[in-house]
């Protein structure tokens, strides 16, 4: 079975249920009504994060539904709850940019919190990414962009592509290139949640994958994420580290929601259950110190049939060392399971990415 | 008349075969994370977010 490490150094948290958008592909199951974080539950979580930021920097990302629904002075009361240690305790939010204004800005530079943006390029792109009555949203997040780059705030994005089309990833790249954003991450459209429907799962992929390589290599403007996390791996490798790197505690990535329920491995599990598993949660913080839940998650069933389906991938995948036995999420929601290996989430966004990735360069090199 | 070499069936192999092209793009220091780790635990954050990638002003 693979090992958790005792302290996390990402910590996830909802705010607020609610989102002002209705993407067709998202997942949330309660991004419709308005539950808010208490201060009680931010309190709980700040004293695990203060006591980690003792041995490393923590990276505290608000996530929700949409978290700037929570109007600034609501976000600025949670977030004042956090207190660092001997390191750093950041702040970052994941939104989708339609309610950021000048007093959001102000809220962003005074309290260091990062942006990122979800948002899915120009239309037609975009176009699944709707407001509650159906109607475009990419004006209202472009405002709110044009006001990061009033204030100088840098800002990532990432886009969910749902139709990998590799003679489109070009324009792609040079539209969030133009945007100003510093890094874009791509999520090639997952089965996940409360959407069931299907990925493409062929070799497209690794053509898009391609394409956009070949544009990245020769611009350089913008960061890739899923590019920087394969050269990552391949840096280890190269170092001879990539043995040690696959046998390292995995973080825990705890998630906690906005009553303070708990649940791992990022946030993509939050409020879902199984009817063999029961609830994706480990505890809540009202009952018990963040810290002690972390502690005990191994003990949880599903816990334990993640880590026993990390733990299948490192022995039977030669691509552990870059992925580290996939994501949980994507296992549960395409096959009911965790403790299975390769899914279509593997294939499309590891395997096609590497093989895509590596295409790519030698391309952009004329090799 | 000389056969076309197949490519390698590991990705590590893969990278070994490689080397020297994978080394010059890893080399830009931009390319890394800036995210340090706890001691001993290999990031993952950056497989989710990627303002996990550049902490701001960090």
């Amino acid at each position: 079975m693979g090992e958790l490490a005792s302290t996390a150094s990402v910590v996830f948290l909802q705010p607020v249920t609610l989102c002002n958008l209705d993407c067709s592909y998202c997942y949330l199951p309660q991004r419709a009504v308005f539950r808010r974080m208490s201060v009680d539950v931010a309190d709980a979580v700040a004293r695990a994060v203060s006591v980690w930021s003792d041995a490393h920097p923590v990276h505290v990302v608000w996530h929700g539904g949409e978290p700037l629904v929570l109007g600034v002075p609501g976000f600025v009361e949670l977030l004042g709850r956090f207190r660092a240690g001997l390191h750093r305790v950041g702040h970052a939010v994941q939104t989708n940019g339609t309610l950021i204004d000048d007093a959001w800005c102000e809220v962003f530079i005074r309290h260091r919190v990062g942006v990122t943006v979800s948002l899915d390029g120009p239309e037609p792109f975009n176009r699944d990414r709707v407001t509650r009555g159906g109607g475009e949203s990419l004006d209202r997040a472009l405002r709110g962009i044009a006001a990061l780059r009033r204030h100088h705030l840098p800002f990532g994005a990432i886009a969910v592509v749902q139709d990998p089309d590799p003679d489109r990833a070009g324009e792609l790249y040079d539209w969030f290139s133009a945007l100003g954003c510093h890094s874009l991450g791509i999520n090639i459209v997952e089965r996940k949640g409360t959407r069931a429907q299907a990925s493409v799962d062929d070799e497209r992929v690794t053509a898009f994958w391609s394409a956009l390589a070949v544009h990245w290599r020769k611009d350089q403007r913008l960061r890739i994420r899923e590019f920087d996390h394969a050269l990552r791996y391949v840096a280890a490798e190269l170092d001879g580290r990539a043995r040690e790197r696959a046998m390292a505690p995995r973080d825990p990535l705890p998630m906690i929601g906005w009553n303070g329920d708990v649940t791992m491995f990022g946030p993509d599990l939050l409020g879902f259950s199984s009817p063999r598993l029961g609830a994706f949660t480990v505890g809540n913080v009202a009952d018990a110190e963040l810290t002690e839940i972390l502690e005990r998650a191994a003990e949880s069933g599903w816990v334990e049939e993640v880590l026993d389906g990390i733990e299948a991938c490192r022995t039977a995948c030669d691509h552990y060392a870059y992925c580290f036995g996939g994501q949980p999420a994507n296992k549960y929601f395409e096959t009911g399971r965790f403790d299975v290996t390769e899914t279509t989430y593997c294939r499309n966004s590891k395997k096609r990415l590497m093989k895509g990735l590596m295409r790519g360069v030698r391309e952009a090199r004329g090799a | 008349m000389s056969e076309k070499p197949e490519e390698p069936e590991t990705l590590s192999a893969f990278v070994e075969a490689h080397r020297d092209e994978l080394s010059e793009l890893v080399a830009a220091p931009d390319r890394r994370a800036s995210c340090p780790p706890p001691p001993g635990v290999e990031f993952r954050a950056d497989v989710l977010l990627s303002a996990c990638i550049d902490p701001p002003n960090g």
